[in-house]
């Protein structure tokens, strides 16, 4: 298709004005992080610091328990991605290859649990996990976020296995395996790029959560993840702006680089997981 | 290698039956054929023989041995596939060599085997790469080599060539009969393409609706169709059908084909007087130029093909193949067309209106309700 | 050759259990079931039970959910009370509006952007990667942002608005009912258009080209290519987004427990922020369970529509 230079122009003026006015919130927040606290509190404000205090970043994580958080988080998300996975890739497997009784109705159920509000969910969880003595550890929060991945999961690996063609486990059949060897021998390695999208989706669910992590660990502040600590500073009575924009970019990136370097894989997740 | 014995194969989902009763025995080395329009039941009986999906009753024997509940891993057979199916996780030589390592074979004469394969298939030098570089004819080759690796006791083919462009179809059908020869093992191959039947098969199983309509060699199957439906599938282009009344006359019984009347070849001829029947003529059958039955026409179309041509002719509306329930003629609306099919015309341009001929002997007679061949 | 010199090394194949063997046609089945057997006991430990307990939970009148107590008697006081609260239908209010608000934002600017980057120019591959980039920012997060960009004495917002002239004076955005309600809307909009965005392009590359080639050879403008072809083979895809969203917004707790807890004067205060507060900020957890069943119930409701509309995506 051939455009001609005023159409360009303008498209090009378009894209670059959309982009900028779309970022520029996560712009602001490193112009924050690297500004000194007493600058913010000028106007007009500054678009650029005129010093960048690039040592905020370490300064942050000696003064605050960012990386502790963080490893929650970490901790938390792994632990409830690889129990999610577990799961789901058997019962995505048997979803798309087997006829089971009540599998179309349990497919369903679990498509219906995507939209369960956390805010629901929470209450009997806090029950159940007091009552297991489970709150204030990070058990409390894998198999809380669990809930979460789950649904996602089967759903999209369910969409994975289904692109794949029967014959591949026929065949590995027919060369001797057993129905589970078939499976664990050339379908899962055949849907690794699948594996890996699916489980990085359900890392950045578990990544953003915020509900559960401030229902069950407020009063373990040694397990708080990265969300949860964030807004405790947010909460503090003087509020250093410059602090908690340093230590949400720390929270942020992780996900941030997921996404810009890994972008076709969630997006293709996203969107498969989604029209289901 | 063995002998493939089927004994009253019934395969029903639900209250769908995809197959009746299929019973076949199949000798040792044999190449046997299953041929039919999609959804006959030919795959589903293969996928039973290969262990992949249950019949729902019936008993399968291979080689003397009760397989009929085993599974496919157990039944040493090999099977291609029609999208070849190769592991794309896998190099070349691990895809050929993978059904050996299941089997517990030992590296060096997996190795051994494998380079041995790939010789015959002239695919040797492919050895190390994965089947995404591989064109769609070495792919082919690599799903043939991994089932002779394993020298099963038989080989099934699941359309096997259908994903092969035309030129390369012929060859390697060619190929794969040069290699049962070779390797004399039994072959199940299913298809359905009637001119791979006709090439390829020892016996030819042709299958309509999961029910078996004749199980014959591929000449018998052309010259002695069993019925309508095989008539028109075997061969091509297909063969014509006609629909006329018989009438008795002093020497036997008649019907009137063009506005001929003409005597039909067959005995106790006089016992059809008064039914219809339909009248098969295979369109090479028909000749230019006066002969033992000789009608003038007017072509509708004139296709030529260079060494020959194909005349298309309005049948007249008496000999139309009427309302009976036949699938053949019907499907590709050939029931009120005759085509004629003339070998080495002098390529000069048919005039206006032709005259063809046929000999009556040549004509096939099928019962218009049954649809089962008269002889 | 022979077939029996060229077996050797092969060893002979080893007959499975009877029973145990899943390979076989008859019994392989059975391992569907099996493979599905730890989804099942761990979303009936986790989520369905769960949702049984809350359910009864709010036929009771339990202030804090232990399950080791007995149950309380039976009764359908919470409902009773919910139906009869102002604060519940200032919730409902809240949460439609909010629905309606953010899922139109969030459909404009995801369609607009989808659009954008659907065209082709060099460095769109960066624009499409900008463009759908909040979607990686965490809700917590977005909202550390905005809180800021709104801040009453020295956020840039503020700034900005005097600087166009558009007010005299600093707004003091979480104070005022209706400006809090706007910066929620804004927060939601930007977190959320993102995700229509890519579902909008993913459903835009896979028209084919030849549609439009088609059109363009019939003379048809660029406008009534987007009507004509564009938006009906969307149809589909613009559905089961809008429901997603729909979905997310009348669900979503954290961007506004955080931004501004529900207040000020519950302006902002949605059916989940509700549920939230009653139960944990007031242990009324057989009233906040109440509250919770409602919204569940228009969940399914709304999940079954978008399962209705893409039966063939099933």
């Amino acid at each position: 298709m051939k455009r001609n230079r005023l159409d360009s122009v303008l498209l090009y003026a378009t894209a670059i004005l959309t982009c900028a006015l779309l970022v520029f919130p996560i712009y602001w927040l490193v112009v924050t992080a690297l500004s000194e606290p007493d600058q913010l509190r000028q106007l007009p404000p500054k678009f650029w610091p005129d010093q960048p205090r690039w040592g905020v970043f370490a300064q942050i994580l000696a003064e605050r328990p960012i990386l502790q958080w963080l490893g929650n988080s970490a901790l938390a998300a792994i632990g409830a991605v690889t129990l999610s996975m577990t799961v789901s890739v058997l019962a995505g497997y048997s979803l798309s290859r087997f006829k089971v009784r009540g599998g179309q109705s349990l497919g369903l159920f679990i498509l219906t649990a995507k939209m369960l509000p956390a805010t629901l969910l929470v209450i009997p969880l806090f029950g159940i996990f007091r009552q297991l003595e489970l709150i204030g550890s990070l058990w409390s929060i894998i198999l809380a976020h669990a809930t979460l991945i789950i649904p996602f999961t089967t759903w999209m690996l369910k969409g994975y296995f289904d692109t794949i063609p029967r014959e591949l486990e026929q065949a590995a059949m027919v060369d001797g395996c057993s129905p589970l060897g078939a499976m664990v021998r050339v379908i899962l390695p055949v849907s690794a790029p699948g594996l890996a999208a699916t489980a990085l989706y359900g890392f950045v669910l578990s990544w953003s959560d915020y509900a559960y992590a401030r229902t069950f660990l407020t009063n373990a502040q040694t397990n708080w993840t990265a969300n949860l600590g964030i807004t405790t500073m947010k909460g503090e009575y003087v509020s250093n702006w410059s602090d908690i924009s340093a230590a949400s970019i720390l929270v942020a990136l992780p996900i941030l680089l997921i996404y810009l370097f890994l972008e076709r894989y969630l997006v293709g997740g996203l969107t498969a997981g989604s029209d289901k | 290698m063995a002998g493939i014995r089927i004994e009253h194969v019934t395969k029903s989902y639900g209250g769908l039956t995809v197959l009746k009763d299929f019973s076949l025995d199949i000798a040792d080395g044999e190449f046997v054929v299953l041929v039919g329009p999609s959804g006959c039941g030919k795959s589903t009986m293969l996928k039973i023989l290969a262990g992949l999906e249950e019949a729902s009753s019936g008993k399968v024997t291979i080689g003397e041995r009760d397989v009929t509940d085993l599974a496919p891993g157990d039944r040493d057979i090999a099977m291609v596939f029609q999208n070849y199916a190769l592991y794309p996780h896998l190099t070349v030589r691990k895809n050929m060599g993978f059904g050996l390592k299941m089997r517990g074979t030992e590296a060096g004469e997996i190795d051994r085997r494998v380079t041995q394969a790939a010789k015959i298939l002239g695919i040797d030098h492919l050895l190390d790469r994965r089947p995404r570089a591989l064109s769609g004819g070495q792919r082919q080759r690599v799903a043939l080599g991994r089932a002779i690796v394993r020298e099963p006791l038989a080989f099934l083919m699941d359309e096997p060539l259908s994903n092969l462009d035309a030129k390369l179809r012929v060859h390697t059908r060619a190929e794969i009969s040069a290699l049962h020869k070779r390797l004399g093992v039994t072959t199940i191959y299913v298809t359905h393409d009637q001119t791979e039947a006709m090439t390829m098969a020892d016996r030819i199983v042709i299958m309509k609706d999961g029910e078996i309509q004749q199980i014959a060699h591929p000449d018998t199957m052309f010259r002695e169709p069993a019925n309508l439906f095989v008539a028109g599938f075997i061969g091509s282009p297909g063969m014509n059908f006609l629909q006329s009344p018989v009438t008795s006359t002093g020497n036997g019984a008649e019907v009137r084909l063009f506005g001929q009347e003409v005597l039909l070849p067959v005995a106790n001829a006089s016992t059809l007087a008064g039914r219809d029947v339909v009248l098969g003529l295979r369109p090479e059958h028909l000749a230019l130029g006066a002969g033992a039955v000789t009608f003038e026409v007017q072509p509708r179309l004139v296709e030529s093909l260079g060494s020959e041509q194909y005349v298309y002719v309005d049948l007249p509306p008496e000999n139309r193949v009427g309302q009976a329930p036949h699938a053949a003629a019907d499907e590709d609306g050939r029931g009120n067309v005759l085509i004629a099919r003339l070998i080495n015309p002098d390529g000069a341009p048919l005039a206006e209106r032709l005259t063809l001929s046929f000999d009556p002997a040549r004509l096939h007679v099928f019962d218009a309700v049954t649809q089962e061949a008269i002889r | 050759m022979s077939r029996h010199t060229l077996r050797q090394g092969e060893a002979p194949t080893m007959p499975r259990a009877a029973f145990l063997d899943l390979a076989r046609p008859s019994r392989r089945h059975w391992l569907g079931y099996l493979l599905l057997a730890p989804a099942v006991l761990l979303i009936g430990l986790i989520i369905v039970y769960p949702l049984f307990v809350s359910v009864d939970l709010s036929f009771q009148n339990v202030n804090i959910a232990r399950l080791d107590q007995a149950r309380r008697p039976f009764t359908t006081a919470n409902y009773e009370r919910l139906f009869a609260s102002e604060d519940f239908w200032n919730a409902c209010w809240v949460t439609f509006k909010l629905v309606v608000i953010v899922s139109t934002g969030c459909f404009l600017l995801g369609m607009a952007t989808a659009l954008l980057v659907n065209n082709r120019f060099k460095g769109q591959a960066l624009a499409r990667l900008l463009v759908a980039l909040p979607w990686a920012v965490p809700e917590v997060i977005a909202v550390v942002i905005f809180a800021w960009l709104f801040d009453s004495s020295f956020g840039l917002m503020n700034w900005i608005f005097i600087k166009l002239g558009l007010v005299d004076t600093t707004i003091n955005w979480f104070s005022s009912p209706s400006a809090s309600f706007a910066v929620v809307c804004v927060v939601m909009i930007w977190k959320g258009y993102p995700f229509v965005s890519i579902m909008l392009l993913a459903g835009l590359q896979s028209i084919p080209e030849d549609f439009y080639n088609a059109a363009r050879v019939d003379g048809a403008s660029a406008w009534q290519r987007l009507l004509n072809i564009t938006i009906p083979s969307l149809m589909p895809v613009l559905g089961v987004t809008l429901v997603l969203v729909m979905l997310w917004v009348f669900r979503d707790f954290s961007i506004i427990y955080v931004l501004t807890g529900g207040g000020p004067l519950k302006a902002t205060q949605s059916l989940s922020i509700m549920t939230y507060e009653q139960a944990f900020g007031f242990f009324k957890m057989g009233y906040a369970s109440a509250i919770g069943v409602i919204t569940l119930i228009v969940c399914i409701i709304a999940s079954r529509l978008m399962i209705a509309r893409a039966p063939d995506t099933m």
